[in-house]
């Protein structure tokens, strides 16, 4: 009887095990994170129902204006390079395939473009930088093109009239990125932002704001969040400015302009890992995987120096979708895939880019054949 | 596993977290409604004598002489493109017949069709041919093929142990075992040893103490058929373990090989390679033989200290040495349930590309059997596919384990006392059942 009872018991309590595991069931779409470690991360994050669009106007005055409208996605500039959270992110802008900058509001001003014709393009990201693809797996992306005529002279603002705006204020924190750059995230009161009424007459109440780093105007903010790279190390000032429509700058009512100004100490590692906008790392290894010269969005980036193998362990990827590698290594040798079984050359000092469907289940060794160094695993479900 | 380099173009995912839950889980409540539900006297030995059918002796000798041929040929080639193929494993079919068709695939085959390598071992077909010659020459009558009740330690199992520890450590810690050349020179030294032991001990040695054979007649034990003395026997699966004979070493043998494959699958955990690093060379053989070691030594632990419980609980003495091995045969389901779990896909896989692979044993562009242009289509088995199969092997070989363990101790004790033996048995079983379904988990 006691024995019958002890077996009961435990098969009790086993049932219950089994009930509870099946509570965890998961279903593994691309996106999901099964793993712990952040290596076993999806290369993308699947949004549904979100949708960008975005045009790009020439500004009356000089530049060109980037407006976008999102919907399913909230711009998150306070949590950029912080863990992923579903349906926040932030924008990355390409021009010509390269990536210009972050993007924090969904206006922008692009004020630094050469001559000629251009392809404008805006995809949405994760607070950690991986692609958001929609449904079926595209990157929810939009583009276009514009043609960027000869420069006229630089616009001075010279002497111009205030305009008086009662009630109205900026302020706003500058943070190191945990990634690369800083993030200046802040709030206005009384104002609204209007990326695509610049150059136009002025409206009272609404405008742009101008952001100048140690005295000197980089650009304009068409919101109140921005991306700053390329700053060198030591101490800079950094001061937005709201500005009208018509480029005056608003005043309040005892007539002082309405600025806020904080200052930004650099380190040289910050310095370094911000960088220029438009490096691709060279020599520099490191910059391989700096984040404003980061090769095409989803990329599983593999730099190998001095037999030290720095990059993911293991990536995982559904049936059939294109994986993309860039290896920077500085000892020669091939790239060895298994299981797609393609051999890729690598030179050293020369990034190899490659890629290829991973249209076979299981784990495969991504790894350099002479030597026999182990890259990275792929694991596809 | 020996990935990188050539046998095993993949290895496989990790089970799903919800079925590792759900086959411990199973597991654990097939355990205890067994404990409680199952027979009061030992039926496995009956069930062991099945239904049986004499062989047409013809037909019988026929295949015995055509599949011993076929096994010393293959050997035989196999060294042969081992010592003087290519040198690099990718193409060399040596590597793959080796780990994949021999080591996995033996085992495999013999628990279907029963033991096979008793006419395949190329060994017991040397000696057969030897002893029939030296039988002829010295007195025309055959000598007994039976060991008898030699209790010299060459008759143990013990030999046979030195000889898998040999093995695993070659495919597990070795930091380069599929290289053809250290295959082929492996397999030559084996080779030259069994057949002087051989030649030594007589041709019924073999069956004692040559690793193989002890431990794919072990397997081949729990199959369904069994083919002993020109007749065919159909009997209930895992019954023929409750008639093995039992030597010295037996349960060394089980706990070695089932310690190299809990190993194997150890050293595929993001535990272990964090380990190893960036290691290679004979730093990284003694760490992986380190791993080997202690792996083999803890699952020898748990057994020990069960099978001490289980003593004293039912009154007999837990310092006596033999106590240890009285349940033995109970591992077999359990070491064959953790190598289909481990391998059977890359048998799947790795067999056909063996088979395309011989046709051009040294990398001349050959086609000797028309099977080169043989590809394995590696999307024919879907990974959900290959983990349920791991599941599913692994908790039947417990649930086989615990049954064959219970149907012994009533044999030999009563039933309260045969249930209370089985506690300390039951909870090693299932501790080993849970690692190695951890072990897929962690893949």
């Amino acid at each position: 009887m006691r024995r019958t009872r002890l077996f009961a018991a435990l098969v009790a309590i086993a049932l219950l095990f089994a009930a509870c595991g099946n509570d965890t069931r998961k279903t593994t779409a691309g996106g999901s994170t099964d793993g712990t470690e952040s290596a076993q991360l999806s290369p993308t994050e699947t949004l549904d129902a979100a949708t960008l669009e975005m045009t790009v106007e020439a500004d009356a005055k000089a530049g060109f204006n980037l407006l976008t409208q999102t919907d399913g996605f909230t711009f998150a500039p306070e949590d950029a390079s912080e863990d992923h959270v579903a349906g926040e992110g932030h924008a990355h802008i390409y021009v010509d395939g390269e990536k210009l900058t972050r993007l924090y509001t969904n206006d922008y001003y692009l004020g630094d473009l050469s001559e000629g014709s251009h392809e404008i393009k805006v995809e949405l990201n994760t607070n950690d930088h991986r692609p958001y693809v929609d449904a079926a797996g595209d990157p929810i992306t939009a583009s276009t093109t514009i043609d960027v005529p000869a420069t006229a002279d630089m616009h001075s603002h010279g002497d111009v009239e205030s305009e008086t705006l009662e009630g109205a204020s900026v302020s706003f924190t500058v943070e190191p990125d945990a990634k690369a750059g800083f993030n200046l995230v802040g709030e206005v009161a009384g104002f609204t932002f209007n990326g695509s009424a610049a150059s136009s007459p002025s409206v009272p109440g609404e405008g742009h704001a101008h952001l100048y780093v140690d005295g000197e105007k980089l650009t304009r903010l068409y919101g109140p969040a921005h991306y700053l790279t390329g700053l060198s190390e030591g101490s800079h000032e950094i001061k937005v400015e709201l500005n009208t429509n018509d480029h005056r700058p608003y005043v309040d009512a005892s007539g002082e302009p309405i600025v806020h100004t904080v200052t930004v100490e650099v380190s040289a590692d910050q310095a370094q890992a911000a960088g220029d906008d438009h490096s691709h790392g060279g020599d520099d290894m490191t910059d391989m995987t700096d984040e404003t010269g980061s090769p095409a969005e989803g990329t599983i980036v593999v730099t190998l120096a001095g037999g030290t193998v720095e990059g993911p362990d293991r990536v995982e990827v559904a049936t059939g979708d294109t994986v993309k590698v860039l290896v920077m290594s500085d000892v020669s040798d091939e790239v060895h895939v298994h299981g797609i079984d393609e051999t890729f050359d690598l030179v050293a000092g020369e990034p190899l880019e490659f890629d290829f469907v991973a249209d076979i289940g299981g784990v495969f060794e991504v790894e350099l054949e002479n030597s026999g160094t182990l890259l990275f695993e792929l694991a596809v479900r | 596993m020996i990935l990188a380099h050539g046998v095993g173009v993949r290895s496989d995912l990790p089970i799903p977290l919800w079925l590792f839950v759900d086959a411990a889980a199973a597991a654990l409540v097939i355990s205890f409604l067994l404990l409680g539900l199952l027979w009061r006297r030992p039926l496995l030995a009956t069930a062991a004598q099945g239904r049986s059918v004499r062989l047409p002796p013809t037909l019988a000798t026929t295949i015995s002489i055509a599949l011993r041929t076929f096994g010393l040929a293959t050997f035989g080639l196999v060294l042969a493109a081992a010592l003087f193929g290519s040198d690099s494993s990718a193409s060399n079919p040596a590597p793959r017949w080796f780990y994949v068709v021999f080591w996995v695939g033996v085992p495999l085959i013999s628990f279907v069709t029963g033991d096979v390598w008793k006419v395949l071992s190329p060994f017991d077909s040397l000696a057969a041919i030897g002893q029939g010659a030296r039988d002829r020459r010295l007195t025309g009558t055959p000598t007994p093929n039976d060991p008898g009740e030699q209790d010299s330690i060459a008759f143990t199992h013990w030999p046979a142990l030195i000889g898998l520890v040999g093995f695993l450590w070659l495919e597990l810690a070795y930091h380069e075992p599929d290289s053809p050349r250290v295959i082929g020179v492996a397999m030559g030294v084996y080779a030259v040893g069994i057949i002087t032991a051989t030649a030594k001990w007589g041709r019924a040695w073999l069956r004692t103490g040559e690793g193989f054979t002890v431990l794919f007649h072990l397997i081949a034990a729990m199959s369904p058929i069994e083919v002993l003395d020109g007749r065919l026997r159909i009997r209930v699966p895992f019954s023929g373990l409750a008639t093995l004979p039992r030597r010295r070493g037996l349960l060394g043998v089980v706990l070695v090989v089932l310690g190299g494959t809990a190993f194997d699958g150890f050293s595929r955990t993001s535990y272990w390679k964090d380990v190893i690093g960036d290691l290679e060379g004979w730093t990284l053989t003694a760490l992986n033989t380190i791993g080997l070691v202690w792996m083999i030594c803890v699952v020898t632990v748990l057994w020990t200290v069960a099978s001490r419980i289980s003593a004293r609980l039912v009154g007999r003495d837990p310092t006596d040495r033999s106590e240890i091995e009285r349940y033995a045969t109970a591992l077999v389901p359990i070491v064959l349930a953790y190598a289909i779990a481990h391998y059977f896909s890359l048998f799947y896989f790795e067999a056909q590309t063996a088979i395309a692979q011989i046709s051009d044993p040294f990398a001349k562009g050959a086609d000797i059997f028309g099977t080169i242009d043989w590809q394995p289509d590696y999307t024919s088995l879907s990974p959900d596919l290959i983990s349920y199969v791991q599941v599913f092997a692994i908790v039947i070989g417990h649930v086989a384990g615990v049954t064959v363990a219970h149907d012994q101790a009533e044999g030999e004790l009563s039933h309260r006392l045969a249930i209370k033996s089985q506690y300390p048995y039951l909870a090693v079983m299932v501790a080993y059942t849970v690692a190695g379904l951890l072990l897929l988990l962690n893949a």
